[in-house]
């Protein structure tokens, strides 16, 4: 018999079950290996000691009540877990809830066939021309009405303050125009269209030539008419 | 069978009689046609005429007196005479037009935009107002034609805001100045050594006429048309015609005066005299 069959068996020994050929084999290996019989009496020392304890055990007074309580003790615990557990669950629930649709659909993995990505090409050009075309025919109409508005390459040529002061001025002739009479009220029209159709001729002059020193003092000029008529007749 | 004339001397009775009648009808009708017209004329006589008043009064002045006229609307004429008086006149269209002159030490003073400012309808208020020869003119209307005649103070001014005419004739002065935005501009001056002339237009015709004697350095611009005429001039200075003949600058003679005169949208003529 060997170590491994011998510890095997020990707990037999000890309980006293080990009979007949095996128990004779079991004490022959004990008597020739002392690191086995170390053992079987390290155990069945154990084994003593606890026989002789059980005499001092007391058993409780109400056994069913402690096993109550054990049971409600674990069962509290436990469903304290379960509520961190949920909560847990909830936040994260709301933080998902609270990503937008731009970082969902970033997370998110596409996977396009080849017709798929083809369509999706195609929408892209599609949208992309349509923006385009309609970019270009707003730019042409801001160009169109340039003298009133002095805006899209215009307003690059004019300035803010400009911009503003021509407007505050305009708003305060409106509002006074109506107590004017009617040869004043056309005078001012027909000016203001004047100098309005020059600032216009002079923005093109400047788009066509940028750096045209002329056309710059024009426009300069013109401005400084419109400003001043403006003035003018939001006093009057 | 012959009839019986009963009273021998009727048929001349008779006669006379239709012929006074036919007097008064005629008398009737000339009257009736006189009335109509006198009606008619009436009728077509415009409101305003009939409402315009008049304004008339003198001031003394001394020989170099400063005359200020801000207008609101209307015409302006200035004449120098050789008294030393300014006698304003004008006519207002609108009974809500009032204006007081002012006389000051240095000068007069008329300011019908700060006099009628807050009215609904001022309407015209044309202007003749005789000044001394050497007086300073500086003039202002938003709508109407001002004109300068035998002037020959420091100073002629003359604004137009929106739309008028601008004639300065027989000006001698050192320092001239005027614009518009629509209408012409005939300036016929004397310019002076070391004097400085600014005439702008934006859309009309500035016309010169100058004295062919004279020294001036130019800057003429006209963006739009490129008209820039010189006339007589062109063959008497040194030119330099800048951006496809949108500006020439020059010098005839001496150079001595400064002249600049820009036309937005319209032409530059020069006529010597």
């Amino acid at each position: 018999m060997d170590c491994e069959k011998c510890s095997d068996l020990l707990g037999d020994f000890l309980d006293g079950t080990l009979e007949g050929d095996d128990r004779a084999l079991f004490s022959t290996h004990l008597e020739d290996c002392l690191g086995c019989a170390c053992v079987r009496d390290e155990f069945q020392t154990i084994v003593s000691a606890a026989a002789q304890s059980r005499e001092h055990f007391v058993a409780p007074p109400n056994e069913r009540a402690l096993w109550l309580r054990v049971r409600n003790t674990i069962e509290a615990e436990l469903g304290a877990q379960q509520r961190a557990a949920a909560a847990v669950a909830s936040a994260s629930a709301a933080k998902r809830a609270r990503e937008n649709f731009l970082t969902r659909l970033m997370n998110k993995r596409w996977a396009l066939s080849l017709p798929q990505l083809a369509a999706a090409v195609v929408a892209i050009v599609v949208g992309v021309s349509v923006i385009t075309t309609v970019g270009m025919r707003r730019l042409t109409a801001n160009q169109a009405v340039a003298p009133n508005t002095a805006t899209a390459t215009g307003a690059k040529r004019l300035s803010n303050d400009q911009l503003v002061a021509i407007e505050y001025l305009m708003e305060r002739v409106k509002e006074r125009k109506g107590r004017w009479n009617p040869r004043m009220r056309e005078a001012f029209d027909r000016n203001l269209g004047i100098i309005d159709a020059t600032v216009s001729e002079s923005l093109k002059e400047l788009n066509e030539s940028p750096h045209d020193e002329i056309s710059e003092e024009t426009l300069n000029a013109a401005l400084r008419d419109k400003m001043e008529l403006l003035r003018e007749f939001s006093e009057l | 069978m012959k009839k019986t004339q009963l009273i021998p001397h009727m048929p001349a009775v008779c006669d006379h009689v239709a012929r006074r009648r036919r007097t008064a009808r005629v008398r009737l009708f000339v009257a009736s046609c006189a009335a109509a017209l006198l009606l008619f004329s009436l009728i077509s006589t415009p409101f305003n005429v009939l409402a315009q008043h008049k304004f008339s009064k003198t001031y003394p002045a001394r020989r170099s007196i400063r005359l200020q006229l801000n207008n609101r609307s209307g015409e302006i004429d200035v004449v120098g005479w050789g008294r030393d008086e300014i006698k304003i006149s004008a006519d207002m269209e609108a009974p809500a037009a009032r204006f007081t002159p002012v006389l000051r030490d240095d000068g007069l003073w008329i300011d019908v935009m700060n006099d009628t400012r807050g009215k609904e309808d001022v309407g015209d208020v044309n202007f003749r107002i005789q000044v001394p020869y050497g007086s300073t003119v500086d003039l202002e209307t938003k709508r109407g034609n001002i004109t300068v005649h035998n002037v020959q103070g420091a100073m002629v001014r003359a604004v137009v805001t929106t739309e008028g005419d601008i004639n300065l004739t027989g000006i001698r002065a050192s320092r001239v100045m005027a614009s518009n935005i629509s209408g012409n501009i005939f300036f016929d001056a004397d310019l002076m050594r070391g004097g400085m002339y600014e005439l702008r237009s934006t859309q009309g015709d500035i016309n010169l006429r100058i004295n062919a004697g004279s020294g001036f350095s130019l800057t003429a611009t006209a963006p739009r048309t490129r008209n820039i005429n010189l006339g007589e001039f062109a063959g008497k200075g040194s030119w330099d015609f800048q951006s496809n003949n949108r500006r020439v600058t020059g010098k005839v003679g001496d150079g001595s005066a400064t002249l600049s005169t820009t036309n937005l949208r319209g032409s530059i003529v020069f006529v010597s005299r």
